[in-house]
C-alpha cells in the first residue's frame, strides 16, 4: 500500500523534480551527475532520484507550513490583548513525528545498503584491471595487459590523463597516489573513491557507449588541483584491441630532421622527468615519494631519470614521474585532460603545445621552483627554451602517434 | 534538585597569610569606565559584548574572503586572484567563519545570557571567563596576521595530511593554522568548563533543570560537545605541528604513516563541531518563537533531549565525511545509518517550532522573521543532508558544490540567521535601546533573498558536477550561468550586512537624539529571567535573586491561565520586574591577568615559527600572567562588601532557606 504509493510519487515527481534540477543546463554537461551513462553511475541515480523526491516532498511540506502559519496565525491590530490557548505539547502527535521520519529513514536506508554492496564488489567479469595513480596533478593509469599482477611488464602499457577503455565491460580499478590524497572521479560512469598514498583502493566502472568521460580529481591536493582533470575515451572492443597493440609499441624515431633535432632537445630537456619508449628507459620505475636519487643504486634498465647524467643531482619532482609521451598524440586531450591536441580538422594543435612548452604556468597553476622544506619542486617549470628549439620540439612531439 | 543545600564552607579568606600586594602583582583595576574597565572586566555580560563584536569584525574578515572567491568564481577562467591565493582565502574563510565568527558568536549569546537565564549573578570563574576570550580574540588575531606574514594556510581547514605537511604546503601558513587552533582551543575548553560549572552549580532557588530556558539547555550541551571534541582537534594539530616543526612522522606515508588518521582524527572533532555551531542558534529560536507567538514551547521535554539526542549522536557519524576515502563498506554502512537516524532529532526541533506557532499570536519582528527564516532554511540543509547519507550517492556529491550548498544552509540558513534573530532580540537587554524594525526587516529580506540566491544555485552545480576548492572552471563545463547568479547573491548578502550595520549606528543615534529613552525591563513580553531586570541590564545582574516556581517563571509572574487553557494578565510588567538599583552588591573584581596569559600564547607561537627565541619572552609573559593570577588579592579592598551576608532572595513562595546559588566569597576563577 505505503509501496504503490510511494511508487506513484516517484512516477509524478521524478520528472518534475528532474526538470527542476536541470533548469538552465539544456545542452550536455561533461560532468554531469545526473546523466549516467555507466552501470555503476546508472545504481546510483536510481538510488538518490527518488529520495530527492521525498526530500522534495518535505521541503514543500515544511516551507509550505511556514507560510500556511505565518498567514493563517499572524496577529492582527485587533488581537493586541488577545492571548491564544496555552498548549504545552502533545506526546501522542510528537511521537507520531519522531517515528514517522525514521520509519522513511529506515526505508531509504534498505536501498541504500542494497546499492552500497552492489556497488563496493567489482565485478568479476572485470575486462581488464588499471591501476590508476594520482600526483600532482595529473593522473596516470597502467595496464596489467598480461594479468599477472604488475603493471610494469613489457607488454603492460601506461597511459597518463586519458584512460581507454572497452564498452559494455566492467573495469576494475586499483587507484592509489604517489604524494597528497586526490579523488578519482568520473561523474558520468560511477562516483568518486580517494586516491591516498600507501594504500589501494578497489573501484570499478563501465561505459554503456562509446563516448569521451571527462573527470575531475574531487580531492583539495594543493596548488594547482583545479587543474587536474581525467577522461575516459570508451571505444568498442575491437578499437581497443587496436589500440592496445599500439600502445605496446616503442615510439618510432623520426625521419624529418626538424623532429630529429627535437629529439635531441627533448633527451637534454624533458627525458629527465618525462619518458618515451625506445628514447629514454622503457617501463621504468619513478622514486616513491620521500625516496632520494642515489646514483649508486642506480639502474638505466629498470629506474626513470636519465636526465641524472645532464645535470639533474635530484632529478625526481616530488610527485614521482611525469606524464610518459610515447603515444602523446594518440590522445585528444592533454594538460591534464584540460586542453584539446588536435584542431577539429584532425591536425595536431601546435599551437597550443607550443605555448604550453613555451611558459606553462600560462594554463595551469604550477610550483616547479623549490622551497621550504621541498627538494623538488612540483609541476612543469619554464625550460630555458629557444623558440627554434620549442618549434622543434613541437616537430618531434607531434610525431609520437 | 541540584541546588546547594547547605552552608558553604567557611573556607579562610585566600589573603591571609599573602602580603598585599606581593611582588610583580598589579593591584586589581579600579577603573568602571572606559577602555581600562572593558580589558579588565571579569562581568560576563561585558566579555559577552566583547565576544559579538569582535566575532562581527572577524565576520566582515571572513565575508571580505567570500566575496573575492565569488568574484574569482562569477566567470570561467577566472583571473581575480591567483590559485595559490584563492587557496588561502577558502582555506581562511572557512577558519575565521568556523572557529572566529560563528563559535564566539554563540560564545557571546552564552556568555550574556547564561547567567541571566538561570538567575546568577556571574559565571562560576569570572577571571577564566575573561582569560576564554582574551585567548580566543589573540588566536584569532595570529591567525589572520599569517596574511601579512608570509601567507595564510592553505591546506584548507580541514587540513588533510599529507598535504599539509612541510613538503606540500611550504608556506608557514599551515603553522599558523595549527598553533592558532590550538591558541583559539584553549579559549574554548576554559569557557566550556566554566559555562557547564555555572549552569550546574549557580542556578537561582528553584530554577531545575528542566525549568532552564532552551537557550540555556541548548548552550550546556554545545558546552559538552565543545569539550570533548577541543581535545580531539588539539591532539590532531599537536601532532601536525610536529610534523611540520620538528620533523616528526605521524603523517609522512614514506615512514609507513596512514593519512586516513589524520581525517578520523578531524572528523571525530569536526562532526560535533558542526553541531556546535548551529544548537545554539536552536536554543536561540526557541526563546524568540514561543515569545512572538505568545504561546510556551511546544513540547518542552522533546525539545530538550532531542538536543540532548543530537549531541550524542554528533559523536557517532563523523566518517559520513569520509563515505570516498576507502574506509571499507561496512564502516560505510554502519555511518550510513547513523547518519541518517540523526535525521530524526532534528526533524522533531522542526515540527516542535511549527507546532509552537500553530494557533499562536504571531508578531513578525525581525527577530521573528529570522527565526522563521532558520526553520525554513535549515530545513533545506538538513534535507540535504539526508541526501548525503545515502552513502554511494554521497560517492557522486562529495566535494562537490552540492556540499558547500548543503553546509552553507546549514551554518548560514542554520546557525546565522538564528544569531541574526538573537541580536535582534537581546539587543535592547544588552544595549538599552531597541534597533529599528523597518531596517531590520529590510536586512532579513535582502539577506534572505541574497542567501538563496547564493546558495540555492550550488546544489544544481554541485549535482552538475562542480568540484569544490576549484580556482577556476572551463566555460565548456556549463557552470557559468549559475556561478554568476551565486555571486550576484553574494552581492546581496554583503548589501544585507551593511543594512544590518547602518540600523545599529541608525537605532542608536535616534535614541540619543530622542534624549535615550528607556527602552524597559520587557519590551517583548518575554518569558524567562533576563526580561525581569533592567535594560541594561545592571552590573550586578539581580537585585534580588528570583526564586523559580515553574518553566517560562517570568510569563508566569505576569499571567495565568484561565478555565480555557487561555492566557490573562494578572500582574503588570512594572510589578513584577526589579529596578535594578540595589547597592553594595558582592561582585567579583576585574583583573589584568586574564590579559597578560592571552599576550603571551601568540608570542611563543611566533617563537614557534620564525625564531624560538622569541619564545622566551612569551613564555615569561604566560609565566608572569599566571603568577600574578595566583598571588592577585582576591579582591579589591577599597570596595566595601558584607561579607557573608545573607544574599537577598525574593520570598515570592517561600522557598527560602537556601543558599543563594551565587559566588559568595571571591571566585576561585
Amino acid at each position: 500500500m505505503v509501496r504503490t504509493r510511494l511508487r506513484r510519487a516517484l512516477r509524478l515527481g521524478l520528472p518534475a523534480s528532474l526538470a527542476l534540477l536541470a533548469a538552465g543546463c539544456s545542452e550536455k554537461l561533461p560532468l554531469d551527475t545526473l546523466d549516467p551513462e555507466g552501470r555503476a553511475g546508472r545504481y546510483i541515480d536510481q538510488l538518490i532520484k527518488p529520495v530527492f523526491v521525498v526530500a522534495g516532498i518535505v521541503f514543500l511540506f515544511v516551507n509550505i507550513g511556514v507560510l500556511y502559519v505565518a498567514v493563517r496565525f499572524r496577529r492582527r491590530k485587533q488581537d493586541d490583548n488577545i492571548f491564544p490557548e496555552q498548549i504545552h505539547g502533545n506526546t501522542k502527535l510528537e511521537l507520531t513525528w519522531t517515528i514517522a521520519p525514521a520509519v522513511i529513514l529506515a526505508v531509504i536506508a534498505v536501498f541504500t545498503l542494497a546499492t552500497l554492496f552492489k556497488l563496493t564488489d567489482v565485478p568479476k567479469d572485470s575486462a581488464m584491471t588499471v591501476r590508476v595513480e594520482g600526483q600532482q596533478w595529473w593522473w596516470s593509469f597502467r595496464y596489467d595487459v598480461d594479468k599477472n599482477g604488475r603493471y610494469d611488464d613489457p607488454v603492460d602499457v601506461t597511459t597518463p590523463t586519458e584512460m581507454v577503455i572497452p564498452v559494455g565491460k566492467p573495469i576494475a580499478l586499483k587507484i592509489t597516489s604517489n604524494d597528497v590524497i586526490h579523488s578519482f572521479w568520473i561523474p558520468k560512469l560511477n562516483g568518486k573513491k580517494d586516491a591516498v598514498p600507501g594504500r589501494v583502493h578497489d573501484w570499478w566502472l563501465e561505459a554503456d557507449k562509446p563516448g569521451y568521460f571527462l573527470g575531475q580529481c574531487t580531492e583539495y591536493c594543493g596548488l594547482s588541483h583545479a587543474y587536474m582533470r581525467m577522461a575516459v575515451r570508451a571505444v568498442s572492443q575491437e578499437d581497443f584491441d587496436k589500440w592496445l597493440a599500439d600502445q605496446q609499441k616503442p615510439a618510432q624515431v623520426p625521419t624529418d630532421a626538424a623532429a630529429l633535432r627535437g629529439l635531441e632537445t627533448f633527451t637534454q630537456q624533458c627525458a629527465s622527468c618525462h619518458q618515451v619508449r625506445g628514447v629514454n628507459t622503457t617501463g621504468c620505475q619513478p622514486l616513491a615519494t620521500g625516496q632520494e636519487f642515489n646514483p649508486n643504486t642506480f639502474d638505466p634498465s629498470k629506474d626513470c631519470y636519465k636526465g641524472i647524467n645532464q645535470g639533474w643531482t635530484r632529478a625526481a619532482q616530488v610527485s614521482g614521474n611525469a606524464p610518459n609521451l610515447t603515444h602523446l598524440m594518440s590522445r585528444e586531450r592533454f594538460i591534464s585532460g584540460l586542453y584539446e591536441l588536435h584542431q577539429p580538422d584532425g591536425n595536431p594543435n601546435v599551437n597550443t603545445i607550443a605555448a604550453w612548452i613555451r611558459n606553462p604556468e600560462d594554463f595551469k597553476a604550477m610550483a616547479p621552483t623549490p622551497s621550504r622544506g621541498e627538494v623538488y619542486g612540483r609541476g612543469m617549470p619554464k625550460l630555458p627554451l629557444t623558440e627554434d628549439q620549442i618549434h622543434d620540439l613541437v616537430a618531434y612531439l607531434t610525431t609520437l602517434k | 534538585m541540584a541546588l546547594v543545600e547547605r552552608e558553604p564552607l567557611a573556607l579562610p579568606s585566600g589573603r591571609d597569610g599573602v602580603a598585599v600586594e606581593p611582588l610583580g602583582v598589579l593591584a586589581r583595576p579600579k577603573t568602571k569606565a572606559g577602555w581600562r574597565s572593558w580589558v579588565t572586566t571579569v562581568d560576563h555580560k561585558k566579555i559577552g559584548i566583547m565576544y559579538g563584536v569582535a566575532a562581527f569584525v572577524f565576520f566582515l574578515i571572513g565575508g571580505i574572503e567570500a566575496l573575492i572567491i565569488r568574484l574569482q568564481l562569477a566567470s570561467p577562467n577566472g583571473k581575480v586572484v591567483s590559485a595559490a591565493l584563492y587557496n588561502q582565502l577558502f582555506t581562511t574563510h572557512a577558519v575565521t567563519m568556523v572557529f572566529l565568527v560563528i563559535m564566539p558568536m554563540a560564545a557571546a549569546f552564552a556568555n550574556y545570557l547564561l547567567p541571566l537565564q538561570i538567575g546568577a549573578r556571574d559565571v562560576a570563574f569570572p577571571r577564566l571567563n575573561a582569560l576564554s576570550l582574551w585567548v580566543w580574540l589573540f588566536g584569532g588575531l595570529f591567525i589572520t596576521s599569517s596574511f601579512f606574514l608570509g601567507g595564510a594556510p592553505d591546506g584548507g581547514w580541514f587540513a588533510y595530511a599529507p598535504n599539509t605537511g612541510v613538503a606540500f604546503s611550504p608556506s608557514h601558513g599551515m603553522d599558523f593554522y595549527a598553533l592558532g587552533i590550538i591558541i583559539t582551543g584553549i579559549g574554548s575548553l576554559v569557557s566550556s568548563i566554566n559555562l557547564i560549572v555555572t549552569v550546574l552549580n549557580l542556578r537561582a532557588p528553584g530554577m531545575t533543570l528542566f525549568r532552564m530556558p532552551v537557550f540555556t539547555w541548548m548552550a550546556l550541551v554545545t558546552q559538552f560537545l565543545l569539550l570533548f571534541a577541543l581535545p580531539v582537534i588539539t591532539v590532531a594539530v599537536f601532532l601536525l605541528t610536529f610534523d611540520r616543526l620538528f620533523g616528526a612522522n605521524f603523517f609522512n606515508v614514506a615512514q609507513g604513516a596512514d593519512p586516513l588518521l589524520w581525517q578520523h582524527l578531524f572528523w571525530i572533532f569536526g562532526h560535533p563541531e558542526v553541531y556546535i555551531l548551529i544548537l545554539p542558534s536552536f536554543g536561540i529560536v526557541s526563546e524568540v518563537i514561543p515569545v512572538f507567538s505568545r504561546k510556551p514551547i511546544y513540547g518542552y521535554p522533546f525539545m530538550v533531549f532531542s538536543g540532548i539526542a543530537i549531541g550524542f549522536m554528533g559523536w557517532g557519524v563523523w566518517a559520513h565525511h569520509m563515505f570516498a576515502s576507502g574506509i571499507g563498506p561496512i564502516s560505510v554502512a554502519a555511518f550510513s545509518l547513523s547518519t541518517m537516524f540523526i535525521a530524526v532529532p532534528t526533524g522533531v526541533k522542526i515540527l516542535n517550532w511549527m507546532a509552537t506557532m500553530w494557533g499562536g499570536k504571531l508578531r513578525f519582528t525581525t527577530a521573528m522573521l529570522f527565526a522563521m527564516g532558520l526553520v525554513a532554511m535549515f530545513t533545506i540543509g538538513g534535507l540535504s543532508g539526508v541526501s548525503h547519507s545515502v552513502s554511494p550517492a554521497d560517492t557522486q556529491q562529495t566535494d562537490t558544490y552540492y556540499i558547500v550548498a548543503h553546509f552553507h544552509y546549514v551554518l548560514f540558513g542554520g546557525a546565522l540567521l538564528g544569531l541574526y534573530s538573537g541580536m535582534y532580540f537581546w539587543f535592547p537587554k544588552a544595549f538599552g535601546f531597541m534597533l529599528n524594525e523597518r531596517l531590520g526587516k529590510w536586512h532579513f529580506w535582502i539577506t534572505l533573498i541574497g542567501f538563496n540566491l547564493t546558495f540555492g544555485p550550488m546544489h544544481i552545480l554541485g549535482l552538475n558536477g562542480m568540484s569544490r576548492r576549484i580556482v577556476t572552471y572551463q566555460p565548456s563545463d556549463g557552470f557559468t550561468f549559475w556561478n554568476r547568479v551565486a555571486s550576484i547573491g553574494a552581492a546581496t548578502i554583503a548589501i544585507g550586512t551593511l543594512i544590518f550595520m547602518y540600523n545599529i549606528l541608525h537605532s542608536y543615534r535616534s535614541w540619543k537624539a530622542a534624549n535615550r529613552p528607556n527602552v524597559g525591563a520587557d519590551p517583548w513580553d518575554g518569558r524567562s529571567l533576563e526580561w525581569m531586570i533592567p535594560s541594561p541590564a545592571p552590573e550586578h545582574n539581580f537585585d534580588q535573586i528570583p526564586t523559580v516556581h515553574a518553566q517560562d517563571d517570568f510569563w508566569h509572574r505576569k499571567y495565568g491561565e484561565d478555565e480555557k487553557g487561555r492566557a490573562v494578565r494578572i500582574k503588570a510588567t512594572e510589578d513584577v520586574t526589579q529596578k535594578g538599583d540595589a547597592k553594595g552588591v558582592h561582585l567579583p573584581s576585574p583583573s589584568y591577568f586574564p590579559l597578560v596569559i592571552a599576550v603571551g600564547l601568540p608570542i611563543i607561537a611566533y617563537g614557534l615559527i620564525f625564531n624560538r627565541f622569541i619564545c622566551i619572552p612569551g613564555a615569561l609573559v604566560v609565566l608572569w600572567g599566571v603568577y600574578g593570577w595566583v598571588f592577585e588579592p582576591p579582591d579589591d579592598p577599597d570596595v566595601a562588601h558584607d561579607h557573608h551576608a545573607e544574599e537577598p532572595h525574593d520570598q515570592h513562595g517561600g522557598d527560602g532557606g537556601l543558599v543563594p546559588a551565587v559566588p559568595e566569597e571571591a571566585p576561585v576563577g
